[in-house]
C-alpha cells in the first residue's frame, strides 16, 4: 500500500473528529488547533482516534504514545500516521 | 475482631506475609506487586514519618499524590497514626493551575488541614498553599516504629470531598466502624471472598475506587489490580487484559465505561482474551442504560463474558458508596410510558420498545444495613411505581459533612433519612432512578455543578453575566450525559464570530473544570428562561433546548 498523502490524512481525520467525536460536522477545525487542551474533545477520544487510525490506515500506535500531549492537533496526529 | 480498617492489614502481614495482594500498573508502564508484609512495612513507616513530622491524631492531612505505592502507604499510614487523610485529584495539564490551586485552598480551609502531602511531581501545584507541605519521600525514610493498637472504631477514618450543588465542596466524613459495617454488607451481599480478584481503574479520590478498589480488598482479603483512570481512558483494553491475566472476577464501572470499552477497544487488543472467570461487573456512579449493557455483553461474549455478570447499583459517597445492588444479573429492565411519567409522575408499564416508552434499569434492592423509600414533596412515603425523591438510611451513613453542620443538618431528616436529591420509583423493593431534583450534571461518573460551568464561561470576554446557561442532556452514544452550553449573543447568525467565541468558551471551561463541552449554541438575546427572581431556570432551559435546538427538535 502506497503511503497516503498528508492532505488526505488530515482531511479524513478532520471529518472523523468533527463528525464522530465532536458531533459538529461544520466545525472549521484548524490543523494546529488544540483538540483536547482546547476543550474540543475529551481525553477519552484519544483511544477512539487510535482505533480510527488502525482501521483506516492499518497503523497501530502503541499505547504509551496515545497521550493527550502527543495527539493534541491534527498536525501531530498526521505526522504520527505518516511515520507508520 | 477488627476495630479499624487498618487492623486487617496488620493482621494479614503477620498471618500471610508473602500474599501478593496489591498489583499496581504504573503510568510509566512498570508493574509492582506488593505483598502483605511489604504493605505493612510501608504503612508503619508512613505512620512513623507523619508522627515524626508533627502530625497528631485527628489532624486532617490532604494527600496530593498520583496513583502509586506512596499514595497507598500515606493514606493508610495516616489512618494508622490516628490522623484523618483525604485524597485529592492531582492537577491535570488540561486544568488551569491557578484555578486548581484556588480549589485546593478552599478545601484546605474547610478541612482545617494540618499538612498537604506531595511528591516531586505534585509539589509545584502545592507551593504557596496556606498549609505545611510535606514531601512523601521524606516520610518513607523514617524507621517504622510501633503503630498504635488501640484506635477506637468510632473515630474518623477519612474524608472524601464531593462536589455539591452550587459548586460547594463537601467533605464526607466516615468513621472506621461505618466503613467496616459497609464492607461487611458488601461481603455478604455480593458475596465476596478471598479468591476474588478485582481489576480497578476508578480513582482513589472517588468513593468507588477507594472502597471497591482498595479498602474492601484489603479488609476482606482478596487481590486488587490497580491502574490510573488516565491510563485506562487511553488504553481501555488494558483493563480486559488484566482481567484475563490475573483471573479477574470483579470490576466496577460507571455506565459510560461500557460504551467506552465497546467503541474504543481495538480488536487486536482483545481477540485472544479469556473472560470466563469474570463473575461480577458492577455498574454505578451514574444512571445505567439498557442499551449500554446489551452492547457490552454482545461485544465481549466471544471472549466468554456472561450477561449474568452484569449488576447495577445506586449510591453516593455519603452512604460510603452503595445503598442498593442487583442480587442477580442481568438487572431487570422496566419499560414505562413517558407520557404518564411526565403527566402524573407514575411509572406505568408498557410493552418493551412500545411507542412513547422509556426504559429504566433496576438498581436492585437495598443492601444489608440500609433502607430506602420514595417520598413526595412533604416527605410522605409513596406507593410502588409513584415517582418521588429517593431517601435512604443506613447503619454505615457518614458521620457528617466535615465542619459544615449547616449542610449536614439540611441533608438529613431528624430521624436519619438522607435526602438524595435523586428521583426514582420502587417496584417490589427494587429501585429505578429516573432523574434528579437538582441541576447537577453527571458526565462519565463525575458530578458537575452547572453554576461552575457558567462562571467559567462568563469569564470569556464578550459573554455577559447571566446570559449563558449550562445543563446536561442524554448522550446515547457515550452512555452518559453531555454538557450543553447555551449562550445569548447580539449576532447569533454571525458564524465566524460565533466560532471565535465558541473556541474561547470551550478552552475556558476545560481549563477551569477539566470537562469538555458537548455542544455550544448561540441564541438571540432574551432566549434564556429566568425564574421570577432572575435566576436561570435550568430545567426549563433544557426543555426549551430539546424542543427548539436538540436532535429531536421540530424543524
Amino acid at each position: 500500500m502506497s503511503a497516503p498523502a498528508r492532505s488526505e490524512i488530515t482531511s479524513r481525520l478532520r471529518t472523523f473528529i468533527c463528525t464522530e467525536l465532536m458531533q459538529h460536522p461544520t466545525y472549521p477545525l484548524r490543523d494546529d488547533e488544540p483538540l483536547m487542551s482546547g476543550g474540543l474533545i475529551d481525553s477519552f477520544c484519544v483511544a477512539h482516534i487510535g482505533v480510527f487510525i488502525e482501521t483506516t490506515w492499518g497503523v497501530y500506535i502503541p499505547d504509551p504514545e496515545l497521550t493527550v500531549e502527543a495527539m493534541d492537533t491534527l498536525n501531530l496526529i498526521a505526522t504520527r500516521v505518516q511515520r507508520g | 475482631m477488627a476495630a479499624t480498617v487498618i487492623d486487617p492489614v496488620r493482621a494479614r502481614a503477620a498471618e500471610a506475609p508473602d500474599w501478593p495482594g496489591l498489583v499496581l500498573l504504573r503510568d510509566d508502564g512498570g508493574r509492582e506487586v506488593i505483598t502483605a508484609a511489604e504493605l505493612w512495612t510501608d504503612v508503619a513507616r508512613a505512620a512513623a514519618g507523619l508522627r515524626r513530622a508533627g502530625i497528631r491524631p485527628d489532624d486532617v492531612i490532604v494527600v496530593m499524590l498520583d496513583l502509586s505505592r506512596e499514595l497507598i502507604a500515606v493514606f493508610l499510614g495516616a489512618m494508622a497514626a490516628g490522623a484523618v487523610p483525604t485524597i485529592v485529584a492531582t492537577a491535570s495539564a488540561r486544568v488551569d493551575a491557578q484555578l486548581y490551586h484556588q480549589r485546593i485552598e478552599t478545601l484546605l480551609r474547610n478541612a482545617g488541614a494540618a499538612a498537604v502531602i506531595v511528591s516531586a511531581a505534585t509539589e509545584p501545584h502545592a507551593l504557596g498553599l496556606p498549609c505545611r507541605i510535606i514531601r512523601s519521600d521524606t516520610l518513607a525514610d523514617a524507621d517504622g516504629g510501633d503503630v498504635p493498637h488501640d484506635l477506637a472504631g468510632d473515630r474518623l477514618a477519612f474524608i472524601q470531598y464531593t462536589s455539591g450543588s452550587g459548586g460547594v465542596q463537601k467533605g464526607v466524613a466516615h468513621t472506621h466502624a461505618g466503613m467496616l459495617r459497609y464492607i461487611e454488607s458488601k461481603r455478604v451481599g455480593l458475596p465476596l471472598a478471598a479468591d476474588d480478584v478485582i481489576v480497578n481503574w476508578t480513582p482513589l479520590y472517588h468513593d468507588q475506587g477507594l472502597l471497591s478498589g482498595l479498602l474492601a480488598p484489603l479488609v476482606i482479603g482478596f487481590r486488587t489490580v490497580m491502574m490510573s483512570p488516565q491510563r485506562w481512558v487511553r488504553q481501555p483494553g488494558l483493563l480486559l487484559q488484566c482481567m484475563h491475566e490475573y483471573g479477574g472476577t470483579l470490576c466496577y464501572m460507571p455506565n459510560f465505561a461500557l460504551n467506552h470499552c465497546v467503541r474504543a477497544m481495538r480488536e487486536s487488543d482483545v481477540r485472544e482474551l479469556d473472560l470466563r472467570r469474570w463473575r461480577l461487573l458492577l455498574l454505578g456512579g451514574e444512571p445505567v442504560r439498557a442499551d449500554s449493557l446489551r452492547a457490552f455483553s454482545e461485544r465481549f461474549a466471544p471472549q466468554g463474558f456472561r450477561e449474568s455478570a452484569l449488576r447495577a447499583g445506586y449510591g453516593m459517597a455519603e452512604m460510603v458508596e452503595g445503598i442498593t445492588a442487583s442480587l442477580a444479573g442481568p438487572p431487570r429492565v422496566d419499560w414505562i410510558s413517558t407520557a404518564a411519567l411526565q403527566r402524573e409522575g407514575h411509572a406505568v408499564p408498557v410493552a418493551p420498545e412500545a411507542d412513547g416508552s422509556a426504559s429504566f434499569v433496576s438498581c436492585g434492592p437495598t443492601k444489608d444495613g440500609a433502607e430506602m423509600r420514595i417520598v413526595d414533596g412533604d416527605g410522605v412515603p409513596l406507593a410502588d411505581r409513584c415517582v418521588g425523591e429517593i431517601e435512604v438510611r443506613a447503619e454505615y451513613a457518614m458521620r457528617e459533612y466535615y465542619r459544615r453542620h449547616d449542610l449536614t443538618r439540611a441533608a438529613f431528616r431528624p430521624d436519619g433519612w438522607f435526602r438524595t436529591a435523586d428521583r426514582g420509583y420502587l417496584v417490589d423493593g427494587e429501585l429505578y432512578v429516573v432523574g434528579r431534583t437538582s441541576d447537577m450534571i453527571i458526565v462519565g461518573g463525575k458530578k458537575l455543578a452547572p453554576e461552575e460551568i457558567e462562571a467559567a464561561a462568563e469569564r470569556v470576554p464578550g459573554v455577559q453575566p447571566g446570559r449563558v446557561v449550562a445543563f446536561g442532556v442524554a448522550d446515547r452514544r457515550g452512555g452518559t450525559e453531555r454538557v450543553v452550553l447555551v449562550c445569548e449573543s447580539a449576532k447569533p447568525d454571525d458564524a465566524e464570530q460565533c466560532i471565535a467565541v465558541e473556541r474561547q468558551l470551550r478552552r475556558a471551561v476545560t481549563q477551569a473544570l477539566g470537562v469538555t463541552l458537548g455542544e455550544v449554541r448561540f441564541v438571540e438575546r432574551g432566549w434564556i428562561v429566568k425564574t421570577s427572581s432572575g435566576k436561570r431556570a435550568r430545567g426549563e432551559n433544557r426543555a426549551k433546548y430539546e424542543r427548539e435546538l436538540g436532535e429531536d427538535a421540530a424543524p
